[in-house]
């Protein structure tokens, strides 16, 4: 301590030989400061407060549908964006605040000033207590200003939450629209869809996989039916192979009475025929006259062949047409096999195509289904969410009509705006005690730094640590009567300025207290 | 300092030495037929054989003796031959000390010209001529050896205004200028025992060529030799105002530098340092000090002497 005391005392004495930097320092200091805070306009604060009821219509209309706005922020969000540039301007006209900016550059500072120097706050509870204050020079102009941001935001925020309200309406209405034109959309490419596979829709398609399948079967069937035939015709030429064709006869013309041939059956039952009918009908009947000429051509037939067999008997054995009747009843029945096969060749070439086609289609099939699932879960969503949405807008409609008839409150002025008639800042007499100790502690410093930038020896220790030279003693100052007499004029002289300042410091202090009652 | 001198004048002007004789003491010479008839006689050099004066080694009579106006010392606050007691006595005791053993032959060296002591500082007003003025008076209280002080500031001359001695018209500039002017024609003895004064002279522009000279350092080597008990004191100018002083200071042995405490810049001192050869010997004496912490126990008075303080007997 004693060190710290001595060492203390040290840069005072050390500061008493730049004594006059203090003064040089301190006054200039302080003599400008409080002329700058007098200069300084008083400053006056109109504050008001204001209640919000964040409960209002947006919450339940657009709860899970859109983007929630968190309403507990909304009104933050919204002081936030009152102090928008549109606004500000706004206000700066409302309270004629405009008409001291001449160019636009004075206009920016203006609402530059004014964005930075209005306060909103929500206290200290979040209980949607707002508190709007602002500082001006006159108080007139600041109680104009809160007024003016007060309705601003009154009518921001009332005008806000109806906007919100119509601004959903238009959503959702917007939304229905698209919807419906999505699901008209959705309809057509159905129906566009279904026209285009009409075959191989997935109903039907369950036909399709029954036709393939009968298709295959009878597929199947008609092999094996034309396997049987092809046998069956196989056998019969092998037999007809081996049965002589002809019984020998002496007779190699045809009796008319044996009905030898086919034709000749033919020819017989023909003639059976048209005796039935000349029975019913008379010989201009149609069906007779067809007969005849069929029997005519029969006749002429048997004629040809009657003549072939004369030619053939002539020469060769007569193969074809033999009267054996094994052999024609064999001929006959490999005749008959033989048309069975080509037919059912026929029939079962056709079935195969048939198979073929709808095998191709098969693959198609499943595609077709899924792109028809999809297309019907397309539709149907859409369906749904257009159905939602119009059943909201319902409910919102009604919901609105029930606000605006009950008129909710959403908006209280707690604190109208308010002056004070003493203004809140500047603290003058903290700021000009303020500049006197800046002052005083500047010069004081000033000289105590001058006195460490070049010191002296006031010390024995000091100089053998300096020089290095032995010193051999030291000799205490004489402190005679003149010497005396000049010290205490030095120091009479400094505390006089000193005094002075401070009378100064007093006597602005006292104009203060008393003048402007400011304590 | 200043204020010394210019009470010096003051009382110059005046012409009003007689006033200052009330506090001689009884063992000095009668002060008021002195002064008295230094009065009448000034201009005019007189024999004068104090009854109690004395040189070892048996001097011839001087022709010029002085006296020191002892009333004029006391009243700048300076030792005073017959009443050494007090804080200023003791811390001149302690300085001088050091000073003796290095003058002769008692230090760790021998150093040539040991008993040549020049007394300097950097800056002028730090206290010199107090300080050999003092130390000069302390040391003519010792038993065995004799003081020369020497007025080597030739610029100002001050020990002749301290001791209220008016300005010789010979002094060391005549001497050295001047060979047929002999040592003991310039030397003044005082009515303070063992106390010799040689006074600066007359003014000289080049009074550092003077003292750089061959004739100086003649004298140089006499003063040291002449009398092995004695010690020069040499109140010489400020080191960093003049070149003189750093001449000089190659000639004697010794040099005290006087540092005023508070007031000379460390800077300076250290500049005035660099002019001294390294291999100098020299003492620094604080001057105008504040009373540090061990000095002021036991003694009456603490600051020391103002104006109407009784001295303790």
């Amino acid at each position: 301590m004693q060190e710290i005391l001595d060492q203390l005392l040290g840069y005072a004495r050390g500061a008493w030989r730049f004594r006059w930097y203090v003064h040089l320092i301190a006054w200039p200091i302080c003599l400008a400061g409080w002329g700058f805070v007098y200069k300084i306009p008083d400053q006056y604060e109109a504050t008001a407060r204001v209640y919000v009821d964040t409960e209002s219509v947006l919450r339940p209309l657009l709860r899970g549908l859109a983007v929630q706005s968190d309403l507990g922020r909304e009104v933050e969000v919204m002081t936030r964006t009152l102090l928008s540039r549109p606004n500000l301007e706004k206000i700066a006209r409302m309270t004629d605040m405009d008409l001291e900016a001449k160019t636009p550059e004075d206009m920016e500072l203006l609402l530059a000033r004014l964005k930075r120097t209005i306060e909103f706050s929500t206290g200290r509870s979040r209980d949607n207590l707002y508190n709007i204050a602002y500082k001006h020079e006159n108080p007139e102009m600041a109680k104009r200003v809160v007024q003016s941001l007060l309705t601003l935001f009154v009518e921001t925020s009332l005008g806000d939450t109806r906007k919100d309200a119509s601004v959903a309406q238009r959503f959702l209405d917007d939304q229905i629209n698209e919807y419906e034109s999505r699901l008209l959309a959705a309809e057509d490419a159905l129906k566009e869809f279904k026209r285009k596979n009409i075959g191989l829709m997935p109903q039907q398609g369950q036909e399709y996989f029954q036709k393939l399948r009968g298709a295959m079967e009878q597929l199947s069937k008609a092999e094996l039916e034309l396997n049987e035939a092809i046998h069956r015709r196989d056998e019969l030429r092998r037999q007809l192979k081996t049965v002589k064709p002809m019984v020998m006869s002496d007779d190699n013309t045809v009796g008319l009475t044996k009905p030898s041939s086919p034709l000749d059956l033919r020819i017989q039952s023909l003639e059976a025929k048209l005796d039935d009918l000349l029975l019913k009908y008379t010989k201009n009947h149609p069906d007779v006259l067809a007969i005849q000429s069929t029997l005519d051509t029969l006749r002429k037939q048997r004629e040809e062949e009657l003549e072939q067999q004369r030619n053939s008997a002539n020469g060769d054995e007569p193969v074809k047409a033999g009267n054996n009747p094994v052999f024609q009843q064999l001929k006959i029945a490999l005749g008959e096999a033989e048309a069975t096969v080509a037919g059912l060749q026929v029939r079962v070439k056709e079935y195969q195509a048939e198979v073929d086609r709808l095998k191709s289609a098969v693959d198609t099939i499943p595609q077709v289904e899924a792109e028809f699932k999809k297309l019907n879960r397309d539709y149907e969503i859409n369906k749904k969410n257009y159905e939602e949405l119009v059943q909201r807008r319902e409910s919102a409609k009604l919901s609105e009509q029930a606000g605006q008839t009950s008129d909710d409150v959403k908006f209280r002025i707690i604190d109208p705006p308010f002056t004070p008639s003493t203004p809140v800042a500047p603290n003058r007499p903290l700021l000009v005690s303020t500049v006197l100790a800046i002052g005083f502690a500047s010069g004081l410093g000033f000289a105590i730094l001058l006195a460490q930038i070049k010191p002296t020896f006031d010390s024995v220790r000091g100089v053998t640590q300096a020089l290095g030279y032995p010193v051999f003693g030291s000799v205490s100052r004489i402190w005679t009567g003149n010497a005396r007499v000049k010290r205490k004029a030095e120091v009479m002289a400094f505390g006089a300025g000193a005094l002075v300042l401070l009378m100064f410091y007093g006597g602005y202090m006292a104009y203060l207290i008393m003048v402007k009652k400011l304590i | 300092m200043s204020s010394i001198e210019r009470f010096v004048d003051k009382l110059g002007k005046d012409g009003a030495a007689a006033k200052e004789a009330k506090k001689d003491s009884p063992k000095a010479p009668p002060p008021e037929e002195l002064i008295q008839a230094y009065e009448k006689d000034i201009g005019q050099e007189k024999q004068y054989f104090p009854a109690d004066s004395s040189s070892v080694g048996g001097e011839a009579k001087l022709k010029n003796d002085v006296v020191v106006n002892i009333a004029l010392l006391e009243e700048a606050g300076m030792l005073t031959p017959h009443a050494m007691q007090g804080l200023l006595a003791d811390e001149y005791r302690a300085i001088k000390r050091p000073i003796i053993k290095n003058a002769f032959g008692g230090g760790a060296v021998d150093i040539e010209r040991g008993n040549l002591v020049m007394v300097t500082s950097s800056l002028p007003g730090e206290g010199k001529t107090f300080t050999s003025i003092n130390l000069a008076l302390s040391m003519a209280a010792e038993l065995d050896q004799t003081v020369l002080l020497v007025e080597a500031d030739v610029a100002k001359p001050a020990i002749c205004k301290y001791c209220g001695i008016p300005e010789p018209k010979q002094g060391m500039v005549d001497y050295l200028l001047n060979r047929k002017i002999e040592l003991s024609d310039v030397l003044l003895r005082t009515n303070i025992p063992k106390l010799s004064i040689l006074p600066a002279g007359r003014g000289h522009p080049a009074s550092a060529e003077l003292i750089g000279s061959r004739a100086m350092r003649d004298l140089m080597d006499e003063l040291s030799r002449r009398y092995p008990d004695r010690v020069v004191i040499f109140d010489s100018p400020p080191l960093l105002l003049t070149n003189e002083a750093v001449i000089l200071s190659g000639l004697v042995g010794q040099v005290l530098l006087v540092i005023e405490s508070a007031k000379t810049q460390q800077s300076v001192v250290k500049q005035a340092i660099e002019l001294l050869d390294p291999t100098q010997v020299v003492g620094v004496v604080l001057n105008k000090s504040r009373i540090s912490d061990g000095a002021s126990y036991g003694y009456a008075g603490g600051y020391g002497y103002g104006y109407g303080e009784v001295r303790g007997e």
